[in-house]
């Protein structure tokens, strides 16, 4: 009953505004919210034909619907709203102006230590909510953390996240994209935790000081052997029980490099904080609640406001007159290291 | 398949009557339907094809009809929400909790709850009491029934309530001991199994009244092209002053 005159109230509620991108499985659409004054997102889920949709609902839409139904987080996207309809379903979802794939793409983008910081601190509020209530998010990526105007980081895409911490089930190792996969994952463990997001964010964080993905594997084996190069081979002191993993391979042994060359930039507490995400024991990694108590959020520089964070095409003046001064002094690559 | 997906299902079933009638959709389809989207949710991995292997009755193509196209009227009648906590998780940690607490008689192994806990739930399923209480409190019934089940003394489970809580505490705890003996109640009260001969009744009325319902789709059908029929009303009559 009410439901249903729930669903008759939606139906003139919300106004298209333009078509934003197809997905594999749905198409995402920037409209109006007529009732609360809001833009928002539509992610409209194809239901397709009984050919086309074998199994029925797509299992990716019913994960984010069940999860994101439960979670209420500033860091985590918002469902606002589903809309059933006949031959398909709707998610209204916060909008978002852009995710950090793309500020991490421009160019014209330069990240202060505080905006990273800033950003760090988001990423890492979202994913202890998550942990705190059973929940791996498994596709953590640039892409996936979406930033709205104001500045604020919302956690995105639940396609692949599920409960996690019963021990009788086991768990797919064929979840997150290539270069953000943990080590464990690549060796085959059918059991992990909250070590899989963790890792994740490590790479995310390298990534934002980089401005280019730091492991980039051509393949699960090269994934890992990119890893080795700079990490160094993991050593079963230094991972015990590394070699007991079901796809588990030997990599050929490299002394890696230390961090502090990697990220010239970075601070030591930044360091040691890179190395607590990047520990190869998933067990040695840092837990969210853990990663929020170190040092690089207690020491200076703070995060800077959310305000202040740079968007896409929209940067700040100082910010501008600042690249402009360094333009043709420095090639490109130095003048990124030099931010830091 | 794993209890999650059971509970779930049951759940998904009770919720979706709240807001209608037996008489508006069939149960049996809905409970088809809420299964089959209770195991995608629970994540237990199975194909429609191999869903529909497992049905006794119906072919396998007006089944999978019937089940996907129920689905995301399913969702919608739950308002899309899907996940159930169902009191199995919470269960395993009251036992660690409780295992690793001293309150707890060394002589007692805790995992003797676990038949006592499972018949619990079983007959659980068909009660409301997945409605009415919080699922770490019916876990804790669980433990409770399953404690008594196994002959050992249901008190750990009181003792071990009072040691999480602060002495002043004490009314709080002795309420939750308290709902543990409601809930238990609830479940021994609704969850009579029905004996034979009750469901063997049923079963022949309503197969009764599926003939019935063809008999009168017929009637009608025979109404609209022409006057006649109507010979078998005095079944109907039966049947009728049976329902009352």
């Amino acid at each position: 009953m009410t439901s249903d005159g729930k669903a008759d109230k939606s139906k003139g509620r919300y106004e298209k505004i333009k078509h934003l991108g197809e997905g594999q499985f749905a198409n995402v659409y920037k409209a109006k919210d007529t009732l609360k004054n809001e833009i928002v997102a539509i992610k409209k889920i194809k239901i397709g034909s009984r050919a086309e949709a074998k199994d029925g609902v797509n299992r990716t839409a019913l994960r984010e619907i069940k999860l994101l139904q439960e979670l209420h987080h500033d860091n985590i996207i918002g469902l606002l709203d589903v809309i059933g309809h006949k031959t398909n379903i709707q998610l209204v979802f916060d909008f978002m102006e852009t995710d950090l794939e793309h500020v991490v793409k421009d160019d014209g983008i330069i990240l202060m230590p505080g905006h990273i910081k800033n950003m760090t601190l988001q990423m890492v509020l979202g994913l202890e909510y998550l942990h705190l209530h059973w929940i791996l998010h498994r596709d953590l990526k640039p892409n996936n953390l979406l930033m709205n105007d104001r500045g604020r980081i919302k956690l995105a895409d639940f396609g692949l996240a599920r409960f996690f911490g019963s021990p009788n089930h086991t768990y797919t190792h064929q979840v997150v994209t290539r270069w953000y996969r943990a080590p464990e994952l690549l060796l085959g463990a059918r059991y992990y935790g909250t070590g899989v997001d963790i890792w994740a964010i490590g790479c995310i964080i390298a990534e934002l000081l980089l401005r280019v993905a730091i492991f980039r594997g051509e393949s699960d084996l090269d994934q890992l052997v990119k890893i080795c190069q700079v990490l160094g081979t993991p050593t079963d002191n230094e991972w015990p029980g590394m070699s007991k993993l079901p796809d588990y391979v030997g990599v050929k042994p490299m002394p890696g490099m230390p961090l502090k060359h990697v990220f010239t930039a970075a601070g030591d507490d930044l360091i040691q904080f890179l190395a607590s995400c990047l520990a190869y024991d998933p067990m040695k990694r840092y837990t969210c609640t853990e990663a929020l108590k170190s040092a690089y959020f207690i020491r200076e520089p703070y995060p800077c406001e959310d305000s202040e964070l740079p968007l896409p095409g929209k940067r700040t003046v100082a910010q501008k007159r600042r690249r402009d001064e360094r333009e043709d002094r420095s090639p490109p690559l130095m003048r990124k290291r030099l931010a830091f | 398949m794993w209890p999650g997906v059971r509970w779930s299902a049951f759940a998904y079933f009770k919720r979706f009557y709240v807001r209608h009638s037996s008489m508006e959709y069939s149960p049996k389809s809905v409970m088809m339907g809420c299964f089959y989207l209770a195991a995608k949710i629970e994540e237990f991995n199975v194909s429609i094809d191999d869903f529909i292997r497992n049905l006794r009755s119906g072919t396998p193509e007006s089944n999978t009809e019937t089940i996907l196209s129920l689905e995301p009227v399913i969702m919608l009648k739950l308002d899309y929400h899907l996940t159930v906590h169902s009191p199995f998780r919470p269960m395993e940690g009251h036992l660690i909790d409780m295992k690793n607490s001293d309150c707890c008689a060394n002589d007692v192994d805790l995992e003797c709850v676990r038949p006592g806990a499972e018949k619990f739930y079983q007959k659980g399923l068909v009660t409301d009491v997945m409605l009415l209480f919080p699922p770490a409190q019916i876990a804790l019934a669980a433990v409770r029934h399953g404690l008594l089940l196994a002959g050992k003394p249901a008190t750990i489970v009181d003792d071990y309530v009072h040691s999480k809580l602060l002495p002043e505490d004490a009314t709080s705890a002795n309420k939750l001991i308290a709902r543990l003996d409601e809930i238990i109640e609830c479940v021994e009260r609704q969850g009579q199994i029905q004996p034979q001969e009750t469901t063997d009744r049923l079963q022949t009325r309503m197969q009764q009244w599926n003939k019935l319902q063809i008999a009168l789709e017929q009637r009608t059908k025979m109404r609209v092209s022409g006057p006649g029929g109507g010979g078998l009303a005095g079944d109907e009559a039966n049947n009728s002053d049976d329902d009352d």
